[in-house]
Order: structure tokens, then sequence, then C-alpha cells
């Protein structure tokens, strides 16, 4: 089965969880194969290549803290046991620690309950982001057709950065 | 939203087209062309509109046999005219899902020499044009709380040009239009962006491009000019499933544009 990514390979950091593990199984399913660098969710990690695999594509896990270059390069060793190229690199991964706005208490964000309700009164689309709509928009980016866009933040913000 | 492994027909993520309506104006050619070709192809009904050019309007149809699209002659500057050729579409299709405001005019010249038709005719076409095609589409698109509108901007908006004081205030119009129109209606479910293209291959940018081709290139990170079919892929995305949370954006398709 092809698709507008076949033979390329990504490299998706932070690809366990969340938005990233969104974009990998977006990637995976236009055709792309898959290396998933994660800093402690091994099994989180494993489980999105074995999904990956079960689509028919090539998806490996690799251990590495990305805040510390040796142990980038030490990934990228690993990675290329498998892997003779990559074309799409994601750098997904954020701060441990970081939680969604919802799960911060008021040791967080003292003024948390101000800036939720900021948020869902703001946003002209409404406060429904899911992190299957951010990956859509890294597809997006990824596709061959988009060659030309370089450079440019694209907002998926419901609205929320132009209305206030 | 598009739903994980669920794969479209060319094979990549679904984009929830097929089978929904598209209105593009100036869509006979140039960028408007590829924008109607991206969206047919993807299985929409793509009605397009087109002004002066008959022959070229007649052949987007008749080489896309495949494909639904139909052309239909309307002067975007005349509100009344626009009104009529929307609820005739509606009317026929049963839904307004996409409209893409492509429809745009270079009149280039320095200040001084630009006489009042240079200034009339690139401020009616761009961005009246605009207004009264989204002012008839809109309602529709409330009706049914869901749409979306893509506006075709240009890196002119944002960057300095010679020559270009009447086309690029009529562009920057259409970034903020775009912005305003975004949180308007925004909680009826209509999603509104524009498309920033640079310099692309077309009849319209041939003048500047011959006129200035070496500085233009240098300019551009990526060290050429750009493609219909890649200003038609952003605006496919924008119109899609895939674009579900993106409104009020400016997406600049320009090979990365130096001042």
């Amino acid at each position: 089965m092809s698709g507008p990514l076949s033979g390329k390979v990504a490299f998706i950091s932070g690809g366990s969880r969340g938005i990233g593990r969104a974009n990998a199984l977006t990637l995976a399913g236009a055709g792309a194969d898959v290396a998933i660098p994660y800093y402690n969710s091994h099994e989180e990690a494993e489980s999105v290549c074995e999904e990956i695999r079960g689509m028919g594509r090539k998806s490996m896990p690799v251990q590495a803290d990305i805040s510390n270059s040796k142990t980038v390069d030490e990934a990228l060793e690993e990675f290329e046991t498998e892997f003779d190229r990559v074309d799409l690199v994601v750098s997904n991964a954020a701060l441990r620690g970081l939680k969604p706005a919802t799960d911060m208490t008021l040791k967080h964000f003292p003024n948390r309950e101000h800036l939720l309700e900021e948020y869902k009164t703001r946003t002209p689309l409404g406060p429904t982001l899911v992190p299957e709509q951010v990956a859509d928009a890294i597809y997006l980016l990824c596709l061959p057709e988009s060659a030309m866009i370089t450079g440019p933040t694209l907002f998926v913000d419901g609205g929320y950065a132009i209305s206030g | 939203m598009s739903e994980k492994n669920n794969i479209n027909s060319d094979g990549g993520a679904p984009d929830g087209l097929a089978g929904k309506n598209a209105i593009v104006t100036g869509g006979s050619r140039g960028i408007g062309r590829a924008i109607v070709e991206r969206l047919a192809g993807s299985g929409m009904d793509v009605t397009f509109t087109y002004l002066g050019n008959e022959e070229a309007a007649n052949k987007v149809v008749s080489e896309n046999p495949d494909l639904s699209i139909t052309a239909v002659k309307v002067d975007g500057r005349d509100s009344e005219a626009v009104n009529a050729f929307i609820e005739s579409v509606y009317d026929r299709v049963g839904t307004i899902d996409v409209l893409v405001n492509n429809a745009g005019v270079i009149r280039d010249n320095l200040l001084p020499m630009l006489e009042d038709e240079d200034l009339e005719t690139v401020f009616k076409t761009n961005i009246e044009g605009v207004f009264h095609f989204c002012r008839a589409a809109v309602p529709f698109m409330m009706s049914k709380r869901s749409g979306s509108i893509i506006n075709i901007s240009s890196v002119s908006a944002e960057k300095g040009g010679r020559g270009q004081t009447n086309y690029s205030a009529s562009k920057g119009a259409i970034n903020s239009f775009t912005k305003s129109l975004a949180v308007e209606v925004g909680r009826r479910k209509i999603r509104v962006n524009a498309v920033a293209p640079g310099v692309i291959e077309t009849e319209m940018s041939k003048d500047v491009r011959d006129l200035a081709g070496d500085e233009i290139i240098s300019n551009i990170v990526l060290k050429r000019y750009g493609l219909p079919s890649e200003i038609a892929n952003a605006v496919w995305f924008l119109a899609s499933d895939l674009s579900a949370y993106v409104t009020g954006q400016i997406l600049s398709v320009d090979g990365g544009f130096k001042m």
C-alpha cells in the first residue's frame, strides 16, 4: 500500500505520547517509516512502534535525552542500524512536567481559573483542541507539495492568538 | 478531524472533502485553475468563476472530463451578480462547504503614475470582490454550522515592493479581513484563513519575473519560484478537515522570503 509519504523516513521526538504519537500514526498511515526517540516512556514508545509495524511500516523506538547532544548522537547511531536516511524531523518533545492547562493546579498557575475562562470565551472555534488536529498540521508540512513552505509558524489554536 | 489509521483515497490522511461543494473565484488560469483541479481531484464538486477568458475557462472543464467542475461567468465587483451566482450554486448543489477567493488583478506602477482606474480595478476586484462573495456565502454556511473560507493573499501584503502600493494595500486588506471574519464567524464553526503566495510561475507574475528575476530569486531562501500546485496544496489543507482547529491564519507559501 502506498501513500504520499511512501519511502520517507521520519524521526519524531516525543513520539510515544500525545501529539507526537498522533503525528507518528498519521505519517505512518501516509506511508512513512518512523523512528521514535523517547526519554523514559519505553513502553508507550514500543506500543506506538508496534502499531506502526502492524500497518506494514518499519518503526523502532530509540532512547535519548534530547537535551543532551551526546545521547542524541548515540540515538542516531542506533537509528542507523535500521535506517539509512532521514527525510522528516519532527521536534515535538517538550520539557517533562509540562501539563495540559486543564490539568494544572493553582500551584502551576495562580491565575489558572481566569486563564481557562479567558481561553474558553476568547477562542473563536471553542476550547476543543485534540492531538490529532496538531498532527494533521504537521502532516501538511511533511507533504512533498509543501516544499515551498518554510519559515512560517502555523498556529493550530482555534483562532485564540488573533482574537484578543 | 482525522481518525488515526484511516487512509484517504490517495493513501494520505483523510481530508473529508469527497462529496462536498466548493466555489473558487477566478478559476480559469494560473493559481485558480490549480486550486479548482486540486479540490475537484479530492472528490469535491467545484464551481468556479471567470470574467474575461471564456476559452481558458472552458478548457479547465473539458480537460478534466473525470472531475466535477462547472464554469460560470461572474463579475465579482458586482454584488448583485455575486448574490445571484451564490444562490444559483446553492440551489443546484445544496450546500456551500468551501469558498476560495482567488480572483485578483495586478496593475503595478510607481505611485505618481497610478491612474484612478488602476486603483479602482485593483481594490474592487481584490478586496471588494472578497466582501461580496463572503457576504453572500456566509449565511448558507451559518445555517449548516460548517464551512471553510480561504482567501488568496500575497507576500506583498507584508513585504514592501516598488510599484505595488495598490496591490499590496489590497492584499494587506485581505489579511485584516480574514482575521476579523474568522473571529466573527468562528462560533458558527466557520473557519476563515488566507494563503499568501510568494512569486509563483503564472502569467500574472511574468512581468515582474522578467523585470527583476535575479533580484527576486536572491531574496527567496529556497532559490526558486513556486508552482501553482504548491499554492493549491495549501488551499486544499485549509479547506479540509485536516485544519479543523486552524482559523484566522495567513499561511505563507513563498519559499522563505527575505527582506
